[in-house]
């Protein structure tokens, strides 16, 4: 079976151009519950997402990825008494606390586990296997080996991001805020990533986007992870699902985009030889829709890193 | 509050919590439990965070539980890295000798080590690190299924969520007092990963967020800078924890343990916070309706401190005012100035060895777990073993015998003012 190709939409029109454009499966959530979304959908939009998905024969997640407090717990067992009334396809999550309302309500979809930087070992995603899960999405931050390896042993789906930003950083502190009261300024300053705000590394000349929500302040790398032409090994390995994440990108991008991957996919799928050869024109026009000030790579899958 | 603590004066069990210190060495280690630390945390060689630390051998670890074990005091090692697939191998070896060791429990946060410490070395504690950022009490539920001893709330817990989980689970919970924080979420920062390649979640962290940046707005092709020249940069730097003046609403809550941060800290650093935090708990415990703190605990405590310091979330959410724009250089105002090893009651002579550079003049300080801190100017310096007088004690862990106007004991420490 072929990787599960899986976006976030930016609303619901985009979602049914998503789907036209080959995106096989959604991740939308809900301000103030969902983090690391290019967008929002209430719950009402939830619910014509659930339509439009049916329609097309998609799938759609609902990113409940937070690290909650108390004061959250009755709004999340509200929420995801609402979700058991729709026909969603399943959670992602970080915290215990919704496997354990998961339990609690006696919700039948099923769970991904999605820690963001702690999903490292195999053992790990069998463990959360075992607690519920059926599928695992790895840290950004793993190499193609270990990814691979992971793959071999573990007995639930493996996602995997292949595009896009990587999430890496998360404070409950409202940093951005903070800057601009610390400068004397009186307006607040909740910011979404639409504002499209950059940290400057001068020493490295590098950028990092940055954004507010009121769950705290999220920073993202500084490139964007790009394996549209290298995506062989991964098919091979069987990898369940790839994610294209489109934080700070526009909603054309994300379009543009998914329908690449779709190509790309299934063109491996059919024609090893052929996807090979066009492996360069893929990236090419990958590159022609990509925002200048943002360098393409290939984020850690074949990078070492020490400790 | 106050109700609690009325409930817990009528039963009679105002619980004194355990002060749990930071040993980076055998050396800090003793230190840790001569100044008052119920038990110390270490490191071992492999599986801990905060790799370029000296850190444990299990030889050494072994030594640490003879030298603690008459004290009381329990030892922890932290085993509280997310391994990668290429770290799992080992770890039963390392967790049987750790519990060979006589150690009393691990530190930990992944799963895998969890699992395998539960199969293999079932006589160690198992205490959930704040690498999981625990923050609710149905998380912390999920964990003591599991059959976790200890939990280690995140660091953005307030006083109220403590006690809210407090009453929610049966579990023993241990929070951070006091020393430096992470800005983000504990596990959830990958900034050194992708800034030098260094792995935070693996011990390689080069906190980058203690870093300058400059924030902008990208406008179409446009950079717009969101400060003005004349302030200071971008900056995440959080100031260091400090919860001393919120020990009594600690204890009232329950906390099992308080836990001191810094495995990378100096001896005197471990010295002064442990004696400090030592002395508020047992005066509040003794006496909790008269207890006042008194501001010569502050002042002691401050003569350690690297940052400025803050209550963080324990007391509330923390503003810009908590964290740190525009400084780089570390806070000291004090240093080590020595170590007394001995003492000789007859002549009033201490021996000392020497950490840092002092001469005759000097106004210096003496402080231990025996003695009131009292200062004196330094007289004449002799070198141990020649008797020969010196101009200043100017060579590392050169030995020296000074006279001194009280008693002191070995293992009391010497700070000078900066």
């Amino acid at each position: 079976m072929n990787p599960e190709l899986l976006v976030n939409p930016f609303h619901i029109q985009h979602m049914e151009q998503l789907c036209k454009k080959g995106a096989d499966a959604f991740l939308v959530g809900t301000a103030g519950i969902g983090i690391h979304l290019p967008a929002f959908f209430s719950i009402e939009e939830i619910q014509k997402a659930c339509e439009i998905k049916e329609k097309y024969h998609k799938k759609l997640y609902i990113a409940i990825n937070g690290i909650y407090h108390n004061d959250q717990l009755e709004t999340l067992e509200n929420y995801l008494h609402l979700l058991k009334e729709f026909s969603i396809d399943g959670v992602t999550f970080g915290d215990p606390a919704i496997l354990m309302l998961h339990q609690k309500i006696n919700a039948s979809f099923p769970l991904h586990w999605s820690p963001e930087t702690t999903a490292t070992n195999w053992f790990s995603c069998n463990y959360w296997g075992r607690k519920g899960a059926i599928r695992a999405v790895l840290a950004p931050e793993l190499s193609l080996d270990a990814i691979m390896e992971i793959k071999k042993r573990a007995k639930v789906e493996i996602q995997v991001q292949v595009h896009g930003m990587l999430n890496m950083f998360h404070s409950k502190r409202l940093l951005l805020d903070h800057y601009y009261q610390y400068q004397g300024k009186t307006e607040m300053f909740l910011s979404q990533y639409q504002d499209r705000m950059y940290l400057l590394d001068r020493e490295r000349g590098a950028n990092y986007p940055i954004y507010q929500d009121e769950l705290g302040t999220y920073m993202l790398s500084p490139k964007d992870l790009c394996m549209i032409d290298d995506l062989d090994m991964l098919f091979d390995a069987k990898i369940d699902a790839f994610f294209l994440n489109f934080m700070f990108q526009s909603e054309a991008y994300a379009t543009e985009i998914t329908g690449l991957y779709r190509e790309a996919i299934d063109l491996l799928a059919e024609d090893y030889d052929a996807y090979a050869q066009k492996r360069n024109e893929f990236l090419n026009q990958v590159k022609k829709i990509q925002p200048r000030e943002r360098e393409l790579d290939q984020g850690f899958f074949y990078k070492e890193t020490v400790y | 509050m106050i109700s609690i603590v009325e409930k817990r004066l009528k039963k009679g069990k105002l619980k004194k919590p355990e002060l749990l210190a930071p040993a980076g060495n055998l050396d800090k280690l003793k230190i840790a439990v001569l100044y008052g630390a119920d038990a110390v945390f270490i490191g071992g060689q492999e599986f801990g965070l905060r790799s370029s630390a000296d850190n444990f051998t299990i030889e050494e670890m072994a030594e640490a539980v003879k030298f603690a074990k008459p004290f009381q005091v329990k030892i922890y090692v932290t085993t509280n890295i997310y391994a990668h697939n290429e770290n799992m191998s080992g770890l039963v070896q390392y967790l049987q000798a750790i519990e060979k060791a006589g150690v009393t429990g691990i530190i930990v946060a992944d799963p895998y080590i969890i699992e395998t410490c539960k199969q293999v070395a079932p006589k160690l504690e198992i205490h959930l690190s704040t690498q999981q950022s625990l923050s609710n009490y149905m998380a912390v539920q999920f964990w003591k299924q599991e059959g976790i001893d200890r939990v280690v709330l995140a660091r953005e817990t307030s006083a109220q969520e403590i006690q809210e989980i407090k009453a929610h689970v049966d579990i023993e919970i241990e929070t951070f007092i006091h020393g430096a924080m992470c800005i983000a979420y504990s596990g959830r920062c990958m900034l050194s990963n992708h800034m030098t390649a260094r792995d935070s979640n693996r011990g390689g962290c080069c906190q980058s967020c203690r870093w300058d940046y400059d924030l902008v707005q990208r406008k179409g092709e446009e950079w717009i800078p969101m400060y003005d020249g004349s302030n200071e940069a971008f900056a995440m730097s959080p100031k260091d924890l400090n919860l001393l003046a919120s020990i009594p609403k600690i204890i009232d809550i329950g906390v099992d343990s308080l836990k001191i941060e810094g495995r990378m800290k100096s001896l005197h650093y471990v010295g002064t916070v442990v004696s400090v935090y030592r002395k508020v708990i047992d005066a509040y415990c003794e006496n909790p309706e008269t207890f006042v703190l008194e501001q010569k605990w502050v002042e002691e405590l401050d003569k350690c401190a690297n940052r400025d310091t803050a209550p963080a979330f324990f007391e509330g959410v923390p503003g810009y005012q908590e964290q740190m724009y525009g400084v780089h250089e570390k806070r000291t105002t004090y240093e080590f100035a020595g170590l007394v090893l001995d003492y000789d009651k007859e002549t009033q002579v201490a021996t000392i060895q020497q950490r840092n550079h002092f001469k005759p003049g000097d106004t210096i300080e003496f402080f231990g777990p025996e003695i009131e801190s009292f200062m004196q100017t330094i007289g004449e310096i002799f070198d141990a073993e020649t008797g020969e007088s010196l101009d200043a004690a100017r060579h590392p862990l050169q030995i020296v015998k000074i006279h001194v106007k009280a008693p002191v004991y070995s293992n009391n420490m010497m700070r000078k003012k900066k």
